[in-house]
């Protein structure tokens, strides 16, 4: 699959996402964004590092430092309650947008129109 | 996740680093993926420089992640100052709700302290403090006698004991080098010593009488008129009185035609020579409390 460019505003919920099954490093969640999307979505650096620290400071993020699977010291992420109720949320505008985009997209025949 | 390692209790002892912390977690990252590209067949060289190449700018993350962490010590700093400072008010709070005797006499002592301290203030800062409202006040000084007839004799001789005779002041006038100018005043007055009659109901009317250099020694220009001529300044030239603003406004309506005009007082007839200015009040400066209207 091609890679997709990252649609603003949607870095935040997948950091989420990713943080749903449990604490991750910086790197782990750059790694399963990769390849839960065939490596069609690939988060910079750049753009990762300051999202994270970002949603630390909204408080939808909580950090602690801990050792990695090979000994080194790293930042683990863990959603709080707030992010998990901010990733519930946001699930269901995304999707009825993604539904709504997809209608409009697929469309095939100009709308019937409405009797006024 | 594993456990955190002990160090990590003791890292941040000096108080919370948030550069030091980044630099941590960007260093980690980066050495993650060259592992990645190890195991994937590069060799550590190429990886190191395959994973820098990647990651883009360093520097510039490197500075958000400062600003961030620095921004978010001070959010946690200030929360935990407030919320100490709300444990403390609280609990003393509580406590004075427990000991209310406590409470009440603290409060008392507390209100009697500021109280008196105040009052001590108002009287100390009117009599002593404040310059005196002349020009170049600083270069004013008070001449007081100490008879030795009187001190002597170990009494309490009052305003006698420390004022000059008329004699003795002119001595000084004429004899005067340490002063600009030396001038006096009669400090044996009381309330109401005059009586104003001529314009309807007598009325008790409180002077002082002062040398002809008094008031321009002191800067005091009046408000309306001029002030005392030479000839009224000598013994028996003609008879003049200033008046004083308030006494000018009550008595006469502050009439400005007031000025020239003959008015008497305890049967003497003088002229009015003119009307202080508002500034300017006897009572106020040299006796304090004492009103004068002329």
């Amino acid at each position: 699959m091609t890679q997709l460019e990252l649609i603003r505003g949607t870095l935040d919920v997948l950091i989420l996402k990713a943080l749903a099954w449990g604490p991750l490093h910086g790197y782990a969640i750059t790694n399963l964004i990769r390849r839960q999307t065939d490596d069609a979505l690939l988060v910079e650096e750049g753009t990762l590092y300051p999202a994270l620290w970002r949603l630390e400071s909204k408080k939808l993020l909580e950090a602690e430092w801990g050792l990695s699977e090979n000994n080194r010291k790293a930042k683990y992420y863990r959603l709080t309650a707030e992010g998990r109720r901010h990733l519930r949320q946001e699930t269901k505008a995304w999707e009825a947008y993604s539904i709504a985009v997809g209608k409009m997209l697929g469309a095939t025949r100009p709308p019937v129109a409405e009797e006024g | 996740m594993s456990k955190i390692p002990i160090w990590r209790r003791y890292a941040r002892l000096w108080g919370p680093d948030p550069a030091a912390d980044v630099d941590d977690e960007l260093r980690f990252h980066l050495d993650a993926k060259i592992d990645d590209l190890v195991a994937q067949g590069w060799n550590p060289d190429a990886a190191r420089i395959e994973a820098q190449r990647q990651f883009g700018d360093w520097k510039a993350v490197r500075e958000v992640g400062e600003r961030v962490g620095i921004q978010r010590e001070k959010t946690i700093e200030r929360g935990e100052f407030w919320g100490a400072f709300r444990q403390d008010l609280r609990y003393a709070l509580r406590t004075l709700r427990k000991e209310r005797g406590f409470t009440i006499v603290t409060v008392l002592i507390l209100a009697l302290g500021i109280a008196a301290n105040t009052a001590v203030f108002s009287v100390v800062n009117t009599v002593l403090l404040r310059p005196l409202p002349f020009p170049e006040a600083g270069q004013l000084a008070w001449l007081a006698a100490g008879h030795e007839a009187y001190t002597k004799r170990g009494k309490n001789a009052g305003l006698s004991g420390v004022t000059y005779t008329v004699d003795a002041y002119e001595e000084f006038q004429r004899n005067n080098h340490s002063f600009q100018q030396i001038t006096a005043y009669n400090p044996f007055f009381g309330n109401n010593d005059y009586t104003l009659t001529g314009s309807g109901e007598p009325q008790p009317v409180s002077g002082v009488m002062v040398a002809g250099n008094f008031l321009p020694m002191l800067g005091v220009e009046p408000l309306l008129g001029r002030n005392f001529s030479k000839e009224e300044c000598q013994k028996g030239g003609p008879r003049a009185a200033l008046l004083s603003y308030s006494f000018w406004q009550n008595q006469f309506g502050g009439d400005p035609a007031i000025v020239g005009q003959g008015i008497t007082l305890s049967k003497q007839p003088m002229t009015v020579a003119g009307v202080l200015p508002p500034t300017f009040d006897f009572g106020g400066v040299f006796a304090p409390g004492t009103k004068m209207d002329v």
